[in-house]
């Protein structure tokens, strides 16, 4: 991590390194990797209906897009996978598809014990890793490779989708910063950016806001508003800001201005950006008071980051940091920042200016901090 | 060629030179600095009082705001038992009269209260260091 003096870089380092913290980490990575090819194996390997039909497979939701957030005080990610069935759906009843799938999967010893079918997906339980939910999707037409026909095979029709345009409309918005204040600082600092800090401002936002929202509704789970919308409204609230603490902050405040102003009382809708016929936040027309459990989140955490811009010293930010985003990023953030601090000892790269602000020799004009071993009780 | 005893009164211009709001006094072989300090832009500042004892002894404090000896029932690492810091392997030499304060003790505070702060806030200290018990 960055050894800097300027507060707002400091910030910035640590938002970053908390993120990161709860995000699916790569050995997770790895292990989803090779579950959705073997997945894709299984299926293109049956005898039956799939032997003759082209499948894709591939990740939609937080992992296509770069915004996992581990669930608050679980082990397991819930992830989504879109088995991408290159057949029609205008040929086929979304039941027929749906079960064929649940058929091929139950044939499979392992799938058959971790498998649960739901609504729209069937859920593979993978112990200690994640949740993967397994979404059956057949083409809408043969020229377009990006829409889908999910089946609903409780109420027995196909829905409209785009998971892999949601992903292009997110990362576009995403990458409309130049230069992140991240990308900056390591290059004055003349280092190879470290991987956490490589993903967007935008996207660390709607990782951090995810969070807050997971501890927020810990014991509401069913309150929360959905990542979808939350992820949505970000992006579309997104003005390119260089650094995700600006990022954090004016989506919030753009959402909450947004609510005061034109829907104090009546939930609004919000368009799927790659289906508009699709209202994201329809939930709220039929349970207004989920709209209500939302407005009440988004003014808690733009008053809570009010709180943290204005907070004072280490103690006071770790306080009001850990009820945000939770305890154990938070850990792990200053544990990577001890640690850095280490190395330049080590190597005797650290530096230290006259108001005892440490930092980077090779960066900032400072005088070295000699070794030393602590010692005593 | 042997390094001298650096003599007291050096060690105050350096310390005036380096650090000009730092308080100083001198008597004889003793002398006081207060000062302040923050190891991090985000930190708070820290009042810090250093008393040298011209080859006999040093000993430096964190007189504001006071520092927790506990947390959580878990005791503050690297204190002695009079609340001063614990910065130096006086064995090694680390430190000793042939140093300046200025360019020894000064960082090491910021470095100490570095990993104070990363105490408070994870239960952890993350500075190493050895105890004599």
């Amino acid at each position: 991590m960055l050894i800097t003096s300027d507060a707002n870089t400091q910030l910035e380092d640590t938002l970053a390194k908390m993120a990161e913290a709860a995000e699916l980490d790569l050995t997770r990575w790895n292990r989803l990797k090779t579950a959705y090819e073997a997945i894709s194996k299984w299926l293109s390997e049956d005898p039956d209906f799939f032997s003759e039909v082209e499948i894709e497979i591939y990740p939609q939701g937080s992992v296509s897009i770069g915004t996992t957030t581990k669930p608050y005080g679980k082990t397991e990610f819930d992830l989504d996978v879109v088995i991408h069935i290159k057949l029609l759906s205008s040929n086929y009843d979304p039941e027929v598809i749906f079960d064929e799938v649940v058929r091929r999967l139950n044939e499979h010893e392992t799938y058959k014990k971790i498998s649960e079918p739901k609504s729209r997906c069937v859920r593979l339980n993978y112990q200690g890793d994640f949740h993967l939910d397994v979404v059956p999707g057949c083409m809408v037409v043969v020229y377009n490779h990006e829409l889908i026909d999910i089946p609903d095979q409780k109420n027995k029709v196909w829905l409209r989708s785009c998971p892999k345009g949601y992903q292009k409309w997110f990362i576009d918005i995403a990458n409309r910063v130049q230069v992140t204040l991240l990308e900056k600082a390591f290059s004055a600092h003349k280092v190879e950016i470290e991987e956490y800090a490589k993903k967007k401002p935008l996207q660390r936002a709607v990782q951090l806001i995810k969070m807050r929202r997971n501890i927020y509704f810990n014991e509401r789970p069913d309150n929360a508003p959905a990542s979808i919308i939350l992820t949505t409204l970000a992006a579309q609230f997104y003005d390119g800001q260089a650094s995700i603490s600006e990022t954090f902050e004016s989506i919030v405040s753009s959402i909450r201005d947004h609510i005061q102003t034109l829907y104090p009382h009546r939930p609004f809708e919000l368009p799927n950006p790659v289906n508009p016929g699709e209202n994201l936040a329809d939930v709220w027309e039929t349970k207004p008071e989920l709209y209500q459990h939302f407005i009440s989140f988004i003014e808690h955490i733009y008053k809570e980051w009010q709180e943290l811009k204005e907070s004072h010293g280490i103690e006071e930010e770790a306080e009001l940091m850990k009820g945000m985003f939770g305890e154990d990023p938070y850990i792990r953030a200053m544990e990577a920042k001890a640690d850095s601090v280490n190395q330049k000892r080590e190597n005797g790269g650290l530096g230290v200016l006259s108001t005892g602000i440490m930092v980077d020799r090779a960066v900032e004009k400072s005088l070295p901090v000699k070794r030393n071993t602590f010692y005593g009780d | 060629m042997e390094i001298k005893d650096i003599p007291i009164h050096f060690q105050r211009a350096a310390l005036k030179a380096r650090i000009p709001e730092c308080e100083l006094y001198l008597d004889k072989n003793y002398l006081r600095a207060k000062g302040q300090l923050k190891p991090t832009p985000r930190s708070c500042w820290y009042l810090y009082e250093i008393k040298y004892w011209y080859r006999e002894d040093i000993k430096i404090f964190i007189r504001d705001p006071l520092i927790k000896t506990e947390l959580n029932g878990k005791k503050a690492e690297h204190l002695y038992k009079d609340g001063s810091l614990c910065l130096f392997f006086p064995k090694a030499k680390e430190f000793d009269s042939k140093k300046l304060i200025v360019d020894y003790i000064i960082p090491w505070v910021s470095l100490w209260l570095f990993f104070y702060e990363i105490w408070l806030v994870t239960g952890d200290w993350k500075g190493g260091g050895i105890h004599p018990n």
